[in-house]
């Protein structure tokens, strides 16, 4: 048993409850933020710098810093909706137990884990995934075009 | 390694974020925190991804660049779309997203 691996367990999950349960939404981005960069860490733990350095940027860094732009600019306009908290919960719950339950019924094997190199990814990155990032370009220039159009839409007279 | 614990273990972190993501998006009623939740579940299937590559080989690893990218993306266009919303309607309630239909 790793109690690293249970500390950072813990951290996760009360920092995610914590970044929907918390009323302000400050303290939610916070939160959020706290619970990305443990994951960047389990990434760390696992032998995976550059993926823990990419979720510590994109993540931690970038998204973070759009979501405290948004609140800067909405504020906090709604507040407290009654929510289906019940059905949710339940159905949480349900997602975990037969998740996980079936997770440990199955016949996952348990490997050893292995250290990659820089090299390494590097190598299978260019000769297998290059083509792929081009096509991923065009997606993504797609979309950012499809975001201007909806933003710049100018509004229909009723 | 430091954090060597089971795969099982991982995968229960994995379904717990998943789970936690799941109630957040079906009782919050906020935008940003619906984003959240959306990042919550992304992340957890990025660490389904990660913990299989740690065993077998890189391309989880790879999946899981691409999968940064494209959720930092989407939630630069989620923002993006509840900003325009605010400036319209002034507030930014998720079921009356519908008034922006073309």
């Amino acid at each position: 048993m790793n109690v690293y691996f249970w500390i950072i367990y813990g951290v996760i999950i009360i920092s995610a409850i914590v970044a929907l349960e918390a009323t302000s939404l400050l303290w939610a981005a916070i939160a959020f933020v706290i619970l990305l960069s443990e994951i960047a860490l389990v990434y760390f733990g696992i032998g995976m710098p550059v993926l823990g350095g990419v979720q510590l940027a994109i993540y931690a860094g970038g998204v973070t810093i759009l979501v405290l732009f948004a609140i800067m600019m909405i504020g906090e306009s709604y507040k407290k909706p009654p929510g289906k908290a019940v059905t949710a919960i339940v159905l949480s719950l349900i997602i975990l137990v037969l998740g996980t339950g079936l997770s440990f019924l199955s016949a996952i094997d348990t490997f050893p884990y292995k250290v990659y190199s820089t090299q390494e990814l590097g190598t299978v990155f260019v000769e297998k995934y290059s083509f792929f990032t081009i096509i991923l370009g065009f997606i993504v220039s797609a979309i950012l075009y499809m975001a201007n159009a909806i933003i710049t839409k100018k509004r229909e007279a009723k | 390694m430091l954090l060597e614990a089971d795969v099982h273990a991982y995968l229960f972190l994995s379904f717990s974020l998943f789970a936690v993501g799941v109630y957040g998006l079906l009782s919050r009623k906020s935008v940003i925190r619906m984003l959240f939740s959306i990042e919550m579940i992304i992340n957890a299937a990025n660490l389904n991804f990660v913990i299989f590559s740690a065993q077998r080989n890189l391309d989880g690893q790879i999946f899981t660049f691409f999968t940064i990218g494209l959720a930092a993306l989407e939630a630069a266009v989620g923002l993006a779309i509840v900003i325009v919303f605010y400036k319209r309607f002034g507030e930014v309630i998720p079921s009356k997203i519908r008034n922006l239909r073309w």
